[in-house]
């Protein structure tokens, strides 16, 4: 006697499909469960036998075998629970024959038979529609998450009884016991453009508007550096304002790792707006990158295609900041164990504000009360790992009451991402068929291909390599920000007026 | 600290091996008084070894065994020697300032007043009859002016300023690397005996004290920390006056220089200094009337001569110009901002704030035409740029 039903799961960030096959035979009674379990899926078998008692079907006596195949791949989180009860319904003979066939099959059992939420159902449901798979059963709660991929028949239930009911009625009926959860209206414009803070809130403070402005429509790491109560935050927080919305795929992308941490709620089932995180400066290095026996996804990655935003960078400790390196360079973080590497995703906007000195009013020597030492100790956390990896350098400055008293800036966030979605489109344009998508993720050969410079700017950027001493590295930041600005300008060419923007903006840090 | 009789564990304080005011400071908020301090040191209490580190620990808790604060205190006054707290009311306002002013000072002879300008006149041991005239002659008008001359009564430049003020009948004060009852170096003792009747000799290393090398850039930091303005009369390119000179831009303090003639070595360090923006001493005179400048500036009192200084304008407070002297800066501030450059002063400026100035000029101005501009005016080397700040060396 022998049933099998069609599950999933994921291992750190990548999904898979798990065939959950049962078996009664005779022998001593019990109920053993096999294939690679992680502990949460070993008491699977408890919950299922009190879900089935309290719902008034008694398991027979007895030998009760659960495999989950392919049996060699480590197996976690509660989504079984479902999809074990039902194989062993199947069996019994509660559920008629091949009613399950072709249905994926995910959720979490309450000891009274109610269905539980679990995370990762959307990505799990991605891979079977990937593989062919039409139709979904998935916890209620999670349904409109499962709804997202759009080919996929999803069908919530809210308890065992529902599930057992829909199941045992025929093709026919099913749709009026469960109806089939639509597909929402996410990517629509008008869902997306809703604006928390506006840039129109901050007045003055052009270099940042500025610095914004260009940070968003390159998507290039940004830092602000300004003595403290300029407004470094609080240009950080409304970038996601202006930034381009995610396309489908990307939004599908974020989504994923927001399922697979428990990070979607039946409000808010797609992630369509751009990541933004600010985490505290107390922040461990494994809560960054990830970690964990099988790592979850950390901030890095969960800001996937958004911003990361650092406040106070020199704060952070050490190994976190050095911990950015590669991830900032590669766009994905690896996470090594003893049985294989992980990597995740982390195409991100760095962000970082920052003050200038341990007092934050240097080089205002008359309020700067810092020794050399302390100036350059505090820097020293940036300057070596992150100030490389940088693309543009703003200096905030405060405003004087006067000018808050006149109230509101000039410029809302709706004209700032007017401009940033017309160098957006220029991009997209340029870089149709390439590897390539905003003028940040060009690397070198990139760099010789789309910016190349006339023979007068060419002059001009060796005469600033020369005099302003700027490594190789800097000079291919210097190009990639003078080719954003290009773009906002609406430029073919990098002209010299270009340059000349960027190198204000390049990052430095005082005595460094 | 009121109880004459406890003075004498702030002065066990000082004398604590490897403590400095902080690691005082430490202590006296761990222990709250100076005799708790003594007492618990005497108990040897775990504590020390948790606040200063085992080894540390076990030197203070030596020294305090066989440490006799009373008897130290007393022979100090009997040395003529005054100890000054930080917590006492004449305790110098001007090192008050500072940011880490020491505990305590000890002093032979008087403290410089708070209210009447204070010269440091700095240079080399080994210097040559030009620095040993003008130091002298520097010296020597500066204090007949009623301007107190500081320095570290050094071999050269320092002793011979020194000398110049108190031939002119002026005060001046010591700052020693050694303790205050220690005549470093010896051939300057006819010196030394002359300030502490004169002015001070002042330290703020504990009686008894050698002239440890390490005991030098502290008390460089205490010159300069006297002083309303440094001046800088002979120097070597690479030398211990840079050191003073860097805690004088850390102080935001004056800084200007004696020019010398670009193929003496002893004048590179002046002449770089001048060249970073320092402020050029072409006279005596010339240095007494930008003292003047400052003090009305500063509005502090005790102006040597506020009436002869040349026309003042107002100046906004940011406005200030601080760390090298700027000599020109009546006329500069007055003058009319026609183009951006006008705008970079030789304090450094970020662009943000530089554009703000401008915008005020030209109403129109746009940020990005002002950071091409700054970026061309410093290619061109017409201004200077450091870590995204835009200033310029003097005019």
């Amino acid at each position: 006697m022998f049933g099998k039903i069609l599950s999933g799961s994921v291992f750190g960030l990548k999904p898979y499909l798990i065939d959950v096959e049962v078996d009664f035979s005779q022998g001593l009674p019990c109920f053993v469960m096999v294939g690679s379990l992680g502990p949460e899926v070993r008491e699977s078998a408890e919950r299922v036998r009190i879900a089935l008692k309290n719902g008034n079907i008694s398991l027979p006596a007895v030998h009760i075998a659960v495999n989950l195949s392919p049996a060699d791949m480590r197996k976690t989180g509660t989504g079984f629970d479902l999809p074990i009860a039902l194989g062993v319904l199947g069996v019994m003979g509660e559920i008629r024959e091949r009613a399950a066939d072709g249905i994926l099959i995910l959720g979490e059992l309450g000891l009274n038979g109610e269905i539980k939420p679990v995370p990762g159902v959307m990505p799990i449901v991605w891979e079977a529609a990937r593989n062919g798979v039409r139709y979904c059963m998935v916890p209620y709660e999670n349904a409109k998450e499962a709804a997202v991929i759009e080919e996929m028949y999803v069908i919530g239930v809210k308890n065992l009884k529902e599930a057992m009911e829909y199941l045992n009625s025929k093709e026919e009926e099913r749709k009026s016991i469960i109806p089939r959860t639509l597909p929402g209206n996410w990517f629509e414009e008008k869902e997306r453009n809703k604006i928390t803070c506006d840039f129109i809130d901050i007045t003055g403070q052009d270099a940042l508007k500025r610095g914004a402005l260009i940070a968003a429509a390159g998507f290039h790491h940004l830092l602000i550096m300004g003595p403290p109560g300029t407004g470094k935050t609080m240009v950080a927080k409304r970038l996601p304002s202006i930034l381009p919305p995610l396309s489908r795929e990307e939004c599908l992308d974020v989504t994923a790792i927001y399922s697979i941490a428990g990070r979607l709620t039946r409000e808010e089932p797609v992630i369509t707006a751009r990541p933004f995180f600010n985490p505290h400066h107390g922040i461990s290095p494994a809560a960054l990158a990830g970690g964990g026996r099988i790592p979850k996804p950390g901030v890095l990655s969960l800001s996937n295609k958004g911003v990361l935003f650092l406040d106070e960078m020199p704060e952070f400790g050490r190994e976190t900041l050095d911990m950015l390196r590669e991830p900032l360079e590669e766009k994905q973080v690896q996470i090594a164990r003893s049985y294989g590497s992980f990597t995740y995703p982390a195409d991100i906007m760095l962000v970082g504000a920052m003050n200038p000195c341990p007092c934050g009013y240097y080089p205002d020597m008359n309020r700067c009360r810092c020794s050399p030492e302390s100036v350059k100790r505090y820097l020293s956390h940036i300057s070596g790992p992150i100030l490389d990896r940088m693309d543009l350098c703003l200096k905030a400055e405060k405003l004087r009451i006067r000018d808050l008293q006149k109230g509101k800036g000039k410029t809302s966030s709706a004209e700032m991402k007017e401009k940033v979605m017309m160098a957006r489109r220029i991009q997209e344009e340029r870089y149709r068929g390439t590897k390539y998508t905003f003028n940040s993720t060009l690397d070198v050969s990139g760099i010789r291909e789309f910016c190349r410079l006339g023979r007068s700017e060419e002059a001009l950027a060796g005469e600033i390599c020369g005099k302003l001493d700027i490594s190789a590295r800097a000079y291919h930041r210097l190009l990639k920000v003078s080719r954003t600005i290009a773009d906002l300008d609406g430029a073919v060419d990098i002209g010299r007026e270009h340059i000349l923007e960027a190198v204000g903006y390049r990052p430095a840090l005082p005595g460094a | 600290m009121g109880d004459e009789s406890k003075r004498c564990y702030a002065l066990f304080l000082t004398m604590l091996p490897e403590c400095g005011s902080v690691t005082i400071r430490k202590l006296l908020q761990r222990y709250g008084s100076p005799e708790e301090v003594y007492l618990a040191a005497i108990r040897k209490e775990p504590g020390f070894s948790g606040l200063l580190g085992k080894e540390h620990s076990e030197k203070v808790l030596d020294m305090t065994a066989g440490a006799d604060p009373q008897k130290s205190y007393e022979e100090m006054l009997k040395n003529e020697i005054t100890m000054v707290i930080e917590s006492d009311e004449i305790y110098p306002a001007r090192l008050r300032k500072m940011e880490k002013p020491p505990y305590a000072i000890f002093v032979k002879g008087k403290l410089p007043e708070d209210d009447i300008p204070a010269v440091a006149i700095i240079g080399a041991r080994n210097c040559s009859p030009y620095g040993e005239y003008t130091a002298e002659e520097f010296g020597a008008y500066l204090a007949s002016r009623g301007v107190n001359i500081i320095s570290g009564m050094a071999r050269g430049i320092d002793g011979i300023a020194q000398r110049g003020a108190l031939r002119a009948g002026g005060h001046t004060y010591a700052v020693l690397g050694s303790g205050a009852d220690v005549c470093y170096p010896a051939s300057n003792r006819d010196l030394y005996g002359k300030i502490c009747r004169e002015g001070g000799a002042i330290s703020i290393f504990p009686p008894g004290s050698a002239p440890l090398a390490r005991n030098f850039p502290a008390r460089n930091a205490i010159v300069s920390a006297l002083s309303d303005l440094i001046l800088v009369i002979e120097a070597r390119a690479r030398s211990g006056t840079s050191n003073t000179v860097e805690h004088a831009l850390h102080q935001a303090k004056e800084v200007y220089a004696v020019p010398g003639r670009i193929t003496d070595r002893l004048s590179d360090g002046c002449n770089l200094l001048i060249r970073q923006g320092a402020g050029a001493a072409l006279s005596p005179e010339d240095l007494y009337r930008e003292l003047g400048v400052l003090k009305n500036r500063a509005g502090g009192g005790g102006s040597p001569s506020g009436n002869d200084s040349p026309e003042e304008e107002k100046r906004p407070g940011e406005e200030r110009v601080t760390g090298f002297g700027d000599t020109k800066k009546g006329k500069r501030s007055g003058a009319k901002i026609r183009e951006l450059s006008d705008c970079v002063t030789m304090t450094p400026k970020s662009a943000e704030m530089i554009h703000e100035r401008w915008k005020k000029v030209k109403k129109d101005a746009v940020f990005e035409e002002t950071v091409r501009e700054l970026v061309l005016l410093t290619l061109d080397g017409r201004i200077l740029e450091e870590g995204g700040w835009y200033y310029r060396k003097g005019e």
